[in-house]
């Protein structure tokens, strides 16, 4: 690394004078083999996530044929488009209130959680596993049979309710506009309640236990702990959590595809699922590669101002 | 400024006895020292003290007051930790705030009392920085003004010094005993290092496997060493002991061992214990002697003075310490450095007979009464 590091310092210092391409190809040859090692990587990141990632750029800004090609490179014809489109303010109003509640929902819920677990008590281990099956499950079969257990004539869930003499209704959960919307942001909770849990639980078991015992005897009662220890402790693992967690929200199709497929009338639809149905029902590629690039530009930035904004605060 | 009295207190973890019928009075201003090595329990006792372990039996009085049931925060007590325990989201000036914010003080206070603390500790100019950015003497600094800062009625001090190094131990060793004087508060300080216990207690309580070996003033421990455990543990090095009998020769007694037979002077033998008189016949003991009492010298061999062979010198500057064998034991003898014997040399050695101490081979108490 030291080496490298140097390396890297005085081609920098001689950049002047030389070809900046000359500097690297000095650099790979005076350090092929860690390049060469990292050859397979950069490779399957290319492959994976660059190439996509330009396709999709170059698809955005270009006018497209009928089975997604870039025609013509250099139109803004696309995002004109989509912002004339009937639906993409819902659309955009949707997927905020379905990122950030289904997040604050999973922070709220996982939180108490990851405490209770985190305390010793008889079947403590059994009680982790079973919290992590949720995540085992395939997310898309989950989905699948959350859909039936919703649905109002089959469901398991009319059926306890009426079982239960709470209510008689057969009620369309994911008919309703309002309940369907509901239904898919509990499950997207649902599904991500584990990795959350597990997360705050590992932030949890890292805390110094010696602090709980210095504020015991400086005078704090069980509140005092939790308020001014063991959150504070918790916030850098909460604030990678839950960037990562919004910015899966945001990508979020497995849940709401199976469930709903965005009925009724667009109303669970969130921007993927929308630019799904874009680009693969209306053929309409350009509007698709469109709202892809402006949801990912919306992430990159939102991601570095979050961790900016947090960060900064602890000095 | 406070009384502790702790009265057949107990500590069980499972089938283990961490504290096993631990009895002491400490007194009002008292600095008291709790030592032993590892696992002896005196953290576990300075612990149920602070109201961190409960009690499973025995009781815990603070001016009076049974604590028992009582949380840490209604005890009125400050503790300071082996690994400083500053809290690593809170700057310097909040650490030391911190017990304050809790009682609710004026802010206005709280800046003139953490400044004062500040400036008493030598911590100003650390007030806006972050643990992490501290050395260890500076957080370890920062510990002990989170404690003073609410001037509390009991000091607890858990092996506050044994992460620094060497010269700063013995300098915030001296710091902590001017801070105590000052203050004037009752203080109990755990610590496993014996020079730590001898340098700072007004009384040093011994512990050992739970149980209290010995309390009491430093000289006391190590003068009068109540058993083998004590005399051992307590100086540097540790007491020498071998095995013997007393006998009688011409009326005065006598340690006879397999290397020589030393002289019990006159003073001992007025204080051996009536009931372990050994004028019934010879008796069995464990002889101890500290290296300082031990003379080398090339005087003729008597059996009162026999002959050792010399096995390694290892200077202090001011003394030595010299590893002596004789009949297959070891002995180790201190000497003025200036003129330490040679390595494989053949001495003299000479027991201080006044200085002996007399144990009894199987309980291995003291068989001589405090003078």
């Amino acid at each position: 690394m030291t080496a490298t590091a140097e390396v890297v310092t005085s081609s920098s210092e001689t950049a002047s004078r030389e070809n900046i391409w000359r500097s690297i190809v000095r650099e790979i040859r005076e350090n092929h083999f860690p390049y060469l090692l990292l050859i397979p990587s950069i490779l399957c990141f290319a492959a994976l996530v660059i190439y996509p990632l330009v396709n999709t750029m170059i698809g955005a800004f270009s006018k497209t044929d009928t089975v997604g090609r870039a025609v013509e490179f250099g139109a803004l014809i696309n995002f004109r488009e989509l912002v004339r489109d009937r639906y993409i303010l819902n659309i955009t109003i949707q997927t905020v209130i379905f990122v950030f509640g289904s997040v604050a929902l999973t922070v709220v819920l996982s939180l108490p959680l990851a405490l209770i677990l985190n305390q010793r008590f008889p079947g403590a281990a059994l009680a982790r596993a079973l919290l992590l099956m949720p995540w085992a499950a395939p997310l898309a079969i989950s989905a699948m049979t959350w859909r039936w257990i919703f649905h109002d004539q089959l469901g398991a869930l009319n059926y306890v309710l009426n079982t239960l003499n709470i209510t008689q209704a057969r009620t369309a959960w994911l008919s309703d506009p309002v309940l369907a919307f509901i239904c898919v942001i509990f499950v997207e909770v649902w599904s991500s309640i584990p990795f959350m849990t597990i997360m705050f639980l590992a932030g949890l078991q890292s805390i110094p236990p010696h602090i709980y015992d210095a504020a015991k005897m400086d005078g704090a009662n069980a509140w005092h702990e939790f308020w001014d220890m063991t959150l504070p402790q918790l916030k850098r693992i909460t604030i990678i959590v839950t960037l990562l967690s919004i910015i899966w929200a945001f990508r979020s199709f497995n849940v709401i595809w199976p469930m709903t497929q965005g009925n009724p009338f667009f109303r669970t639809d969130n921007s993927v699922t929308y630019l799904y149905k874009l680009a693969f029902r209306s053929l309409a590629f350009g509007e698709g590669y469109a709202l892809a690039f402006a949801t990912f530009v919306f992430l990159l930035i939102f991601s570095v101002v979050y961790t900016r904004v947090l960060r900064s605060e602890e000095g | 400024m406070s009384v502790v009295v702790c009265k057949e207190l107990v500590k069980r973890f499972g089938a283990t006895v961490a504290v096993d019928h631990v009895n002491v009075e400490i007194q009002d201003g008292e600095f008291m020292v709790f030592v032993g090595p590892s696992g002896c329990g005196k953290t576990t006792t300075l612990r149920m003290i602070g109201g961190l372990e409960t009690v499973t039996s025995g009781d815990i009085f603070i001016d009076g007051v049974r604590v028992n049931n009582l949380a840490p925060r209604h005890r009125d007590i400050a503790m300071v930790f082996q690994n400083y325990a500053l809290y690593p989201h809170y700057k310097v000036f909040d650490n030391i705030a911190y017990p304050l914010r809790l009682r609710k003080r004026p802010k206005a206070e709280i800046e003139e009392r953490v400044n004062t603390v500040a400036r008493m500790l030598g911590v100003q100019h650390l007030l806006d920085r972050w643990p992490r950015q501290l050395s260890g003497g500076e957080r370890q600094r920062v510990a002990l003004g989170r404690a003073i800062v609410r001037n509390p009625k009991l000091y607890l001090m858990d092996e506050p010094l044994s992460n620094l190094d060497a010269k700063l131990r013995v300098q915030m060793r001296r710091e902590i005993i001017h801070l105590q004087r000052n203050l004037g508060t009752t203080t109990i300080y755990v610590t496993h290092d014996q020079v730590e216990a001898m340098t700072m207690g007004d009384r040093i309580m011994v512990m050992r496997a739970g149980k209290v070996q010995q309390i009491g003033a430093p000289e006391v421990l190590y003068n009068h060493p109540a058993n083998l455990f004590v005399a051992q543990f307590i100086g540097s090095p540790a007491m020498n002991a071998f095995k013997g009998r007393l006998e009688t020769d011409d009326g005065k007694i006598v340690v006879a061992t397999e290397f020589g037979r030393f002289p019990v002077g006159d003073p001992l033998v007025a204080r051996l214990k009536p009931d372990r008189s050994p004028t019934l016949g010879a008796r069995e003991v464990i002889c101890g002697i500290r290296p300082e009492d031990i003379t080398l010298d090339d005087a003729p061999v008597t059996p009162a003075s026999p002959q050792a062979q010399v096995d390694l010198v290892e200077g202090l500057g001011a003394d030595a310490y010299v590893s002596l064998t004789i009949g297959g034991t070891t002995l180790i003898a201190r000497t003025p450095a200036d003129c330490p014997p040679a390595e494989n040399q053949l001495v003299t050695i000479h027991l201080n007979p006044n200085k002996l101490h007399l144990f009894d081979p199987i309980t291995e108490e003291t068989l001589l009464a405090l003078p």
